[in-house]
C-alpha cells in the first residue's frame, strides 16, 4: 500500500512525465493537467491496491491511460476511434495475416513504407503510429507501453502484468502485426 | 513456399514470430541460420522484418521525445495545488 507521503512524493517524481504523456495524447494543456490531477486523486483513493509489484511509475501510467480512454469515450471529437479492439477481435485479425499453409495471406499487402529513410523524423508518421497504438486491446497496450517505457526485463513485465512469457511474446508479436496493418492503410506518401 | 521448405526453414507465420522475438530473446544458432535462409528466399518476411524494426524504433522515439521533453513541465502552482488536493483527499 502506498502511503500519503509516497503519493505526494510521486507528484514531484512523476508529475511532469505523466503530464507530457497526457499532453501528447490530448494535445490540450488544460485537459492534460486535469487528467494528471484525476490520476493522482485516483491513486489516493486506490492506494491500498498498490502492492509494490509494479513500479509506482507504471502503476500511475496505467491509471492515466485508463483516464485517457475515458476522456476519449466521453468526447468523441477529434475523429479518434474511441474503443480499442478487444482481445478476441484483435486475435482474429492477426490470425487473418496468414493463410492455411501459414504463408502471408493475399490480403496482407506488401507495402514499402519502410524504404523512407527519414521516416522516424516525420512528425506525421509518429502521429499515425500513436493513432494506431490506440487500436490495440487494453492489455496489449499496457504490455507495449511497459516494454518501451521502462528498461525492465521481460520477466519483470510479465510478473507485473501477471502474464506468462509465451503470452508476452505473442502479445508483442501480434501488436506489431496490428500496427503494421494500421500503418499500411493509414500511411500514404 | 512449399511444405518442405517450410519444415526446413520455417513457415512465414513462424518466421514472423521469430522476427519480433529475436530482439529480446536471442535465437539459437540453428534458429538464426534457418531464419536467415527464410529471409533470403521470402520477400514478404524480409519486408516485415524491416517494418518491425522501424515500428520498434519509432515507438521508442515517440516515448522518449515525449516523456523527456524538458520544456513541457507542470508549473509550480499546479504542482502545489495538486499536492493540496492529494492531501485533502487523503483526509477524507
Amino acid at each position: 500500500m502506498a502511503s500519503d507521503s509516497d503519493i505526494t512524493q510521486w507528484v514531484y517524481d512523476f508529475g511532469d512525465a505523466l503530464y507530457r504523456w497526457a499532453f501528447f495524447k490530448t494535445n490540450d494543456e488544460n485537459v492534460a493537467q486535469d487528467l494528471v490531477q484525476e490520476t493522482f486523486l485516483a491513486a489516493v483513493s486506490k492506494r491500498t491496491d498498490f502492492k509494490g509489484e509494479s513500479t509506482p511509475k507504471t502503476w500511475l501510467f496505467r491509471i492515466l491511460n485508463n483516464k485517457i480512454i475515458d476522456y476519449y469515450r466521453a468526447n468523441q471529437r477529434y475523429g479518434r476511434k474511441t474503443v480499442p479492439f478487444d482481445d478476441k477481435q484483435a486475435e482474429l485479425i492477426t490470425n487473418g495475416f496468414f493463410d492455411d499453409a501459414q504463408n502471408w495471406s493475399d490480403s496482407t499487402s506488401l507495402t514499402s513504407w519502410n524504404e523512407d529513410e527519414h521516416l522516424l523524423d516525420n512528425v506525421e508518421f509518429i502521429k499515425i503510429l500513436d493513432f494506431c497504438m490506440d487500436d490495440l486491446p487494453k492489455q496489449w497496450h499496457s504490455v507495449i507501453t511497459a516494454k518501451y517505457l521502462s528498461n525492465k526485463s521481460s520477466d519483470d513485465i510479465c510478473k507485473e502484468l501477471n502474464i506468462t512469457s509465451s503470452n508476452y511474446w505473442q502479445i508483442i508479436h501480434r501488436s506489431k502485426l496490428l500496427l503494421k496493418k494500421c500503418i499500411d492503410s493509414n500511411w500514404k506518401l | 513456399m512449399s511444405n518442405l521448405i517450410h519444415i526446413a526453414f520455417y513457415s512465414c507465420k513462424t518466421a514472423s514470430e521469430l522476427i519480433d522475438i529475436r530482439y529480446e530473446k536471442p535465437l539459437s544458432i540453428s534458429e538464426n541460420i534457418r531464419l536467415r535462409i527464410h529471409l533470403s528466399m521470402c520477400k514478404q518476411c524480409l519486408q516485415y522484418s524491416k517494418q518491425s524494426k522501424i515500428i520498434d524504433d519509432a515507438i521508442q522515439k515517440m516515448l522518449r521525445n515525449e516523456l523527456e521533453n524538458p520544456t513541457r513541465i507542470l508549473d509550480s502552482e499546479k504542482v502545489k495545488s495538486l499536492i493540496d488536493k492529494v492531501s485533502e483527499t487523503n483526509k477524507k
